[in-house]
């Protein structure tokens, strides 16, 4: 076989694994706070406080989500699954209390 | 595993061994680890971009809020990033029968989430989303 000189760099950790534990930091930090996610995954909305993390999911006690029969319970939502979100910060707007009437 | 390629195997480890001996951290030829620099360009691009309009697509093909199904597009000026998200305010969602909507909170959107983003980007400006 011919002398192969291309040569693949690493980095340990990689670009990829610090952005993920970073976000679930950004969870941790968040406990206690109330938050608002959107995932491409059904139900798509969950509103609620964040009560704790476990490994990489959150636990959210979910007051408001597109689905009534799913509310007021906690959802353990993985963390690398949520396409956008918001905790709510001191001094940043709040979740508006979202109900659905439809 | 042939007696040649064990002898090939540990080879490498002897040759490996000795490159560390030589306070050396590097693989010869196919492979070079980096332990020490750790630099994440992406974060120190947009952290120099805290400020500006951005307009951001994420990787899942459409959203729903209540009902409304929408491409996740986001256009908004960058006022905090972390290492794992960066956060908008104010922030328009791109929906087909409102493209203007304004979203009544800031936004964060996880970096690994991040499909493209073009900076500088005028949020007024009308483009077509199908």
């Amino acid at each position: 076989m011919k002398e192969n000189n291309l040569l693949t760099e690493i980095t340990i950790p990689s670009n990829n694994d610090i952005h993920d534990e970073a976000l679930i930091n950004e969870f941790a930090n968040g406990v206690g706070k109330n938050v608002f996610i959107l995932t491409p995954s059904y139900p798509f909305v969950f509103i609620g406080r964040i009560i704790d993390v476990v490994g990489d999911h959150v636990v959210v006690d979910v007051k408001v989500t597109t689905i009534g029969e799913l509310e007021n319970r906690n959802w353990s939502i993985h963390v690398h699954q949520i396409e956008v979100f918001y905790i709510e910060e001191k001094g940043m707007p709040k979740i508006p209390e979202l109900k659905v009437d439809i | 595993m042939s007696y040649e390629k064990e002898k090939d195997v540990k080879q490498q480890q002897d040759f490996h061994e000795k490159r560390i001996e030589e306070e050396d951290r590097e693989f010869d030829g196919m492979l070079r680890i980096n332990i020490a620099n750790i630099e994440d360009e992406l974060f120190e691009e947009l952290q120099g971009l805290v400020g500006d309009s951005v307009l951001f697509v994420t990787q899942t093909d459409q959203l729903n809020l209540f009902g409304q199904t929408f491409r996740p597009i986001f256009c908004g000026t960058i006022i905090r990033v972390t290492l794992g998200d960066v956060t908008l305010f104010p922030v328009n969602i791109k929906m087909i029968n409102a493209p203007f909507f304004q979203f009544p909170t800031p936004l964060s959107i996880p970096l690994e989430k991040i499909a493209h983003f073009t900076p500088n980007f005028d949020c007024n400006e009308r483009i077509p989303l199908t």
